[in-house]
């Protein structure tokens, strides 16, 4: 089970230091453009590795996943609601399906399960948004790609620090009981 | 009854599927509410940031021997001389100007003052804060603004600023932000007590009215054509060049268009045109750094100017509103 105003509480704070101090973070890569980590995302795999009840880290992901998209305005217009969430919720159901195959305890699995959460929920992100604002720019697609795909790499070296972190207030996140059905 | 966690999951992510196909209107209301609980926090945060990334800049420059410093301080101290030097010979000039203005008749009269003044205009000075940035750092600025999708380019970077302010009202669009140094870009988005502000950096920043002033330099003269005539550029023909100027989506604004004869060169100043009814006044834009041929055109060149100080680090701001440019704002009180 999630401690749900634990959880929130610390949905709130990483999403404002996503958007604050995680922007020290951020730096940009020459041709590509600004890179940098999805920290909320690591939230969303640590409760998608421990917690029991699918549809618990489904309701986590959505939240964490509207956190972003209220915080997140696009440049000069503004980027739609929703999509976020929905990623979310989509892809940490897929990984709470296949976490079985991981040992969680492993640093490599930790980064392998942060750089698949990233690269799939951003992709899927930027597709809803591409889709539903009627664009007909998708040739900008695999660049935008290319982006998300460094962001999750840099996202999955920091995720065995960010884990060690989170591990520490378990307890506090999740119930006793969650996780007791994993199997190695 | 109360409803299971699937029935709520399902609810939420219909909520999703509604939002997403409502449009960016109804998303921009719901950011901006969502914007007055992150402020608290948002607001320290981005203290802490910007005061991390000046500390770092500070150890990351360049550091000066003592040596360097005695002659610096040498160079200070032969300026400060020359300055009070020039003043003393004004002084004089404008002693002689008064005398032979009172020989002439009806020469008691001041003359008329020149257009240097400033220029005077009513106008409100806004405070805020910069509370937070975009929270995922890569581009998609592409995804935004179907209605000038020819002007987007590929590896746009997202460059907006969420604001706080002392307004209980909507701020309206438009409106310039400047902080003490710069114009620092402008308000796209508000809601109580926050608003958006697009950086001038942003690629999407476009098409703003600004003059670029060549700085003279006596031991580096240069040649302009004026009137078809190759002259040297003093302070009596040194006009303003007035330019367009378009932030380059990176860390800079791009000029182009600029014929070759102006002779413009690095390290001469932009500012604002101070014809826009937003901003009419001269308020620095930036530096020049950069420039090039134009491949496309050779007679003009395009320019490369940087912001006179580093925008990821900007806290304080004020938001230029001229009462009568819009009548929302004209309700709201503010420092004059």
């Amino acid at each position: 089970m999630i401690r749900w105003p634990a959880f929130l509480l610390a949905a709130y704070l990483l999403v404002v230091f996503q958007g604050t101090i995680g922007r020290l973070l951020v730096f940009n890569v020459p041709q590509v453009g600004p890179i940098g980590p999805d920290v909320v995302a690591m939230l969303a795999v640590f409760v998608a590795m421990f917690a029991r009840n699918t549809t618990d880290v489904m309701l986590a992901a959505w939240v964490l996943g509207l956190g972003l998209d209220l915080t997140n305005s696009g440049g000069s217009g503004a980027t739609v609601v929703g999509p976020m969430p929905i990623a979310y919720v989509l892809t940490a159901g897929v990984l709470h399906r296949v976490r079985e195959a991981f040992f969680r305890e492993l640093w490599l699995a930790q980064a392998i399960l942060a750089f698949l959460f990233c690269l799939a929920s951003h992709i899927v992100w930027l597709a809803l948004q591409t889709l539903f604002r009627s664009l007909p720019d998708w040739s900008a697609f695999g660049w935008i790609t290319l982006e998300i795909a460094i962001s999750a790499v840099y996202t999955a070296i920091l995720m065995p620090f960010v884990f060690a972190v989170l591990r520490k207030c378990r307890s506090w996140l999740l119930s006793a009981s969650a996780g007791a059905s994993m199997t190695f | 009854m109360r409803p299971t966690n699937t029935i709520v999951l399902m609810i939420l992510l219909t909520a999703s599927g509604i939002t997403t196909l409502v449009g960016s209107g109804f998303s921009s209301r719901l950011r901006g509410l969502a914007s007055l609980p992150l402020a608290p926090l948002g607001d320290g945060g981005m203290y802490l940031s910007a005061s991390v990334r000046e500390r770092m800049k500070e150890l990351a420059s360049e550091q000066v021997s003592q040596e360097q410093a005695r002659e610096l301080k040498n160079t200070c101290e032969e300026l400060r001389d020359t300055v009070i030097s020039l003043e003393a010979g004004n002084e004089e000039l404008r002693r002689r100007l008064e005398e032979l203005q009172a020989l002439r008749p009806g020469g008691s009269e001041k003359p008329a003052s020149r257009s240097f003044a400033p220029l005077e205009y009513d106008y409100e000075l806004i405070p805020a804060h910069v509370i937070m940035a975009d929270s995922l750092p890569y581009s998609h600025g592409r995804l935004v603004n179907p209605k000038r999708s020819g002007a987007i380019a590929p590896g746009m970077p997202v460059a907006a600023r969420r604001l706080i302010t002392d307004r209980l009202k909507n701020i309206p669009s438009g409106l310039p932000v400047i902080n003490t140094m710069q114009l620092v870009g402008r308000i796209i988005e508000s809601g109580p007590f926050t608003a958006r502000m697009q950086l001038v950096t942003d690629r999407d920043f476009r098409s703003v009215p600004a003059r670029i002033i060549r700085i003279i330099d006596p031991h580096n003269p240069r040649q302009v054509i004026i009137n078809s005539a190759i002259q040297t550029l003093t302070e009596d023909i040194n006009r303003p060049i007035s330019v367009i100027v378009d932030g380059d989506g990176a860390d800079g604004m791009t000029i182009s268009d600029v014929p070759h004869d102006h002779q413009v060169r690095p390290g001469d100043r932009l500012a604002t045109s101070g014809k826009d009814l937003a901003l009419p006044a001269a308020i620095p834009i930036g530096t020049v750094t950069d420039v090039k041929g134009d491949p496309k055109n050779p007679s003009c060149v395009i320019i490369k100017v940087r912001p006179l100080m580093d925008l990821s680090a900007i806290r304080d701001v004020y938001i230029v509103w001229t009462p009568g440019s819009n009548p929302v704002a004209e309700k709201s009180g503010g420092d004059k």
